[in-house]
């Protein structure tokens, strides 16, 4: 069976550490690869650069993006995901902190697949990181690799 | 206004509307007298006409009558008749047709041939010839009556010598506008009533000279009314337009003449006649005729003087209120406030329009422009620089004759104007009137303005990307003091002790409470940014909606809601929703210790106004710590009793000004609070 991944795209490390922890917790077993700005993420889900060598076989599950992200912005990313016709399909969900209207219409806008604020509340982020796994990893079909 | 103020210029009103009346009357009349009299031309010549060719008959047919009027009369020579035809006959050609050139000649022939025949017969009758043109026709008739040949009289061709030159002459006019035509008529008027007067009172030598047949009655007859007609073919020139001119002496003289012609007449020819028929003798008679010559004049003067003297209270009076009108148009002409000039257009050869030249210009011109003396003086010599539009605008204007109001800088004069212009006077004097308004202060406030706004913009653009990094930026940190307290007290339980567990959970609730307050803020700060947008707002739906999902968060406490149904107003949708969230949150939270709570929404009247009201019968307030409550982060109660950050009342009291409103609440401790607000 394939490996289904996850690939969480955060800059801060605090951030990276707790999300990482959130998933544990939840027990999601996927492999998780974490990106810390907008280029490793491109590069790594279209191969290329720093990660040319990875396995394409892999397929990617789901997408954690955060807005705010040095060199290439989190919306820049989504942009560039859904304008290119492999990864059209692939399930984002934006991650961040941000309350602003702006960043939500944009997000959806460019096409992201779901919203989640992160709560300042720990417990209350733990359980949504479960809520979030058990729906994108377990409930929801993943759209088909387009060959 | 005053009654009698209202009065006096209703008057002046009439007059002015008088005064108008008698002009087109004037006018009318003018040209109506001046046919009258040419229709007078027109008979007088016809009568003439008729009389010479009754006259001709009577030669023929041998009638008495028609040849000499009253019996035992000399006759009228048949060549006279035959003059007199000529000349109506040169009368009608020229004096009523002054167009065609062949016609007046052929009139002039007649005119000459009538001169020519009297100065032969004067001639004859002066040096000793005998021209007998007088015996042409009817020849063998014309001795038949009486004992010498029917000849035509010494007067009468002196009369025929005169008015053949006055019609030959009849449109001569001397640079002072006299006409010799009308001198000649006149003599020869004199003349045949001299001798009609001599028939009248029988005096012989005025119709007969010496031993020469006298001028026959009918001959003198006609030969005035001959006079007259010629007289009146031409009433608006010469001495004629005393008479017709339609002044108080027009008038007078009209009303005079007959009565001064027909009077002295008539008077003499009855004092004669009382003598002769020895009614009265002479002196008796001469002081009869005296007596009634001055009642009869005198009447006649005083009647006219009188006429006279209306007519020139008449003219008095208009002038007068001509003069108020003009006082009152040169009051409001000089103290308005508007600048008021009238200039004429200047052009150049291709008709584009290119100066302007000021007529007359109202003392506020000056205080408007700080141009002084304006008058008679071109705007291109007062301000060179003046900019091209001025000349284009005002040059429209006077060539369309559409008016036109604009808003424009006069760059040179350092102002900026709001301008009505349109066209006055005729059409091709080109004259425009202008009323205009400094408005440089207006527009330099405006400027101002527009910069403030532009600045505000700016500064509230700022402040939205302000707000946005530090919600954004001033949370992840907080994120992680939570996330890593909560992972110690996972992870570590075992080692730390329950006080240091005890610490953790505050560090924890401190960072739950900053996360709150930071949402708070800019929650607040948000609402002051935003624009209003005013819509009708269903108030009592939006209470119940509130109150649904209040229930339906804590649904193990009941609260009976009271709302008033069909609560409408105005108000931006959002913010009211905002405003009742925390209103009725507050109630809803003051109310937790209560176990029978009640809260209550509805519309009441305050001061005549319309205000609504939320009420509770929570914990409410002490009434001496009022002004405090709507403070940012002002709280009655601490944090353990109810929590909450202090800023949900500043909210809504931001939310109730930025409408327009007011806000203000009773309270009774432990008895609950209302909270009233206007929008």
């Amino acid at each position: 069976m394939q490996e289904k991944i996850i690939v969480l795209v955060e800059d801060n490390p605090n951030d990276e550490a707790l999300t990482l922890r959130a998933l544990k917790k939840n027990n999601i077993a996927n492999d998780i690869v974490v990106a810390r700005d907008g280029v490793e993420a491109l590069d790594f889900v279209f191969g290329r650069g720093a990660h040319a060598k990875r396995d394409m076989d892999q397929i990617i599950s789901v997408v954690l993006l955060d807005l705010k992200l040095p060199k290439v912005d989190g919306l820049e990313v989504l942009k560039t995901l859904r304008e290119n016709k492999d990864t059209r399909l692939l399930p984002v969900v934006v991650l961040t902190s941000s309350k602003e209207e702006q960043d939500m219409i944009q997000s959806y806008s460019l096409g992201a697949n779901s919203y989640i604020r992160k709560p300042v509340d720990f417990a209350q982020f733990v359980d949504s990181v479960r809520q979030l796994g058990l729906y994108w990893l377990v409930l929801n079909e993943s759209p088909p690799k387009q060959g | 206004m005053t009654p009698t103020v209202g009065a006096q210029s209703l008057k002046q009103v009439k007059v002015n509307e008088n005064l108008k009346k008698n002009m087109q009357h004037v006018e009318q009349s003018q040209s109506s007298l001046v046919s009258s009299f040419r229709f007078v031309s027109v008979v007088a010549s016809a009568v003439v006409i008729l009389i010479g060719i009754l006259v001709l008959l009577g030669w023929t047919f041998d009638i008495e009558r028609l040849k000499s009027g009253l019996p035992g009369l000399v006759a009228m020579n048949p060549i006279t008749a035959v003059m007199f035809i000529l000349g109506c006959v040169s009368l009608e050609l020229i004096g009523l047709n002054e167009s065609d050139p062949w016609i007046r000649r052929i009139g002039k022939v007649c005119a000459f041939i009538v001169a020519l025949v009297g100065l032969l017969k004067l001639g004859g009758y002066l040096l000793g010839w005998d021209l007998p043109i007088d015996q042409w026709l009817f020849q063998e008739k014309l001795g038949a009556a009486l004992p010498i040949r029917n000849r035509i009289a010494p007067n009468t061709a002196i009369n025929f010598f005169l008015l053949g030159l006055a019609l030959i002459f009849l449109d001569v006019e001397t640079r002072r506008g006299h006409r010799p035509a009308q001198f000649l008529t006149l003599m020869a008027a004199v003349l045949s009533l001299l001798a009609g007067m001599g028939y009248a009172y029988g005096v012989q030598s005025f119709y007969g000279v010496a031993s020469f047949i006298p001028m026959s009655l009918i001959t003198a007859l006609n030969f005035i009314v001959l006079c007259t007609g010629i007289l009146c073919t031409r009433p608006d020139r010469g001495l004629m337009t005393v008479i017709t001119s339609h002044g108080a002496g027009g008038m007078m003289v009209r009303r005079l003449f007959p009565a001064v012609i027909a009077i002295p007449l008539l008077l003499g020819w009855a004092r004669l006649m009382g003598q002769w028929t020895g009614l009265y003798s002479t002196e008796f008679g001469t002081s009869l005729l005296v007596g009634f010559t001055i009642v009869i004049f005198g009447v006649l003067v005083w009647n006219s003087a009188n006429v006279l003297n209306r007519e020139e209270d008449d003219r008095k009076q208009a002038e007068m209120a001509l003069r108020k009108s003009e006082e009152k148009y040169r009051t409001l002409f000089d103290s308005i406030d508007v600048g008021v000039c009238t200039i004429e257009m200047l052009f150049d050869g291709n008709g584009k329009p290119v100066d302007y030249r000021f007529l007359e210009v109202n003392p506020s011109f000056e205080k408007q422009t700080g141009i002084q003396n304006a008058r008679g003086r071109r705007m291109r010599e007062i301000a060179p620089l003046h900019e091209e539009h001025w000349f284009e605008i005002y040059g429209k204007i006077a060539l369309t004759g559409e008016p036109a109001r604009f808003e424009n800088q006069a760059a040179q004069l350092h102002r900026w104007y709001d301008v009505y212009a349109f066209r006055i006077g005729e059409p091709q004097k080109r004259q425009v009137a202008i009323h205009f308004k400094d408005i440089t202060e207006r527009k330099q406030a405006e400027e101002e303005m527009r910069k403030l706004n532009t600045q505000l913009e700016a500064a509230n653009k700022e402040l939205e990307a302000f707000s946005y990094s530090v919600s954004h930026d001033l949370r992840a940190p907080l994120r992680h003091v939570d996330g890593f307290s909560q992972i110690l007290l996972e992870d570590y339980a075992e080692k730390l002790d329950d006080e240091g567990q005890r610490y953790l959970h505050q560090v924890r609730d401190a960072s739950q409470r900053m996360a709150q307050l930071i949402d708070d803020l800019l929650n607040l700060s948000r609402i002051t940014r935003a624009e209003l947008r005013r819509e009708a707002v269903d108030l009592s739906g939006i209470v119940e909606n509130v109150a649904e999902l209040l229930k339906k968060e804590q649904q193990d406490r009941t609260v009976e809601f009271v709302i008033q149904k069909g609560v409408r107003t105005e108000g931006d949708a959002h913010l009211v929703r905002v405003l009742l969230d925390n209103l009725l949150g507050n109630a809803w939270k003051y109310t937790g210790k209560q176990p029978q709570a009640r809260i209550e929404f509805g519309r009441t009247m305050q001061d005549g106004k319309t205000a609504y009201f939320v009420r509770d019968n929570g914990a409410g307030f002490d009434m001496t710590y009022a002004h405090k409550l709507f403070g940012a982060f002002q709280r009655l109660h601490s944090v353990s009793e109810f929590p909450g950050t202090g800023i949900g009342l500043a909210t809504v009291q931001r939310i109730i000004h930025k409408h327009g409103g007011q806000v203000w609440a009773e309270g009774v401790v432990d008895q609950g609070a209302t909270f009233y607000f206007t929008l």
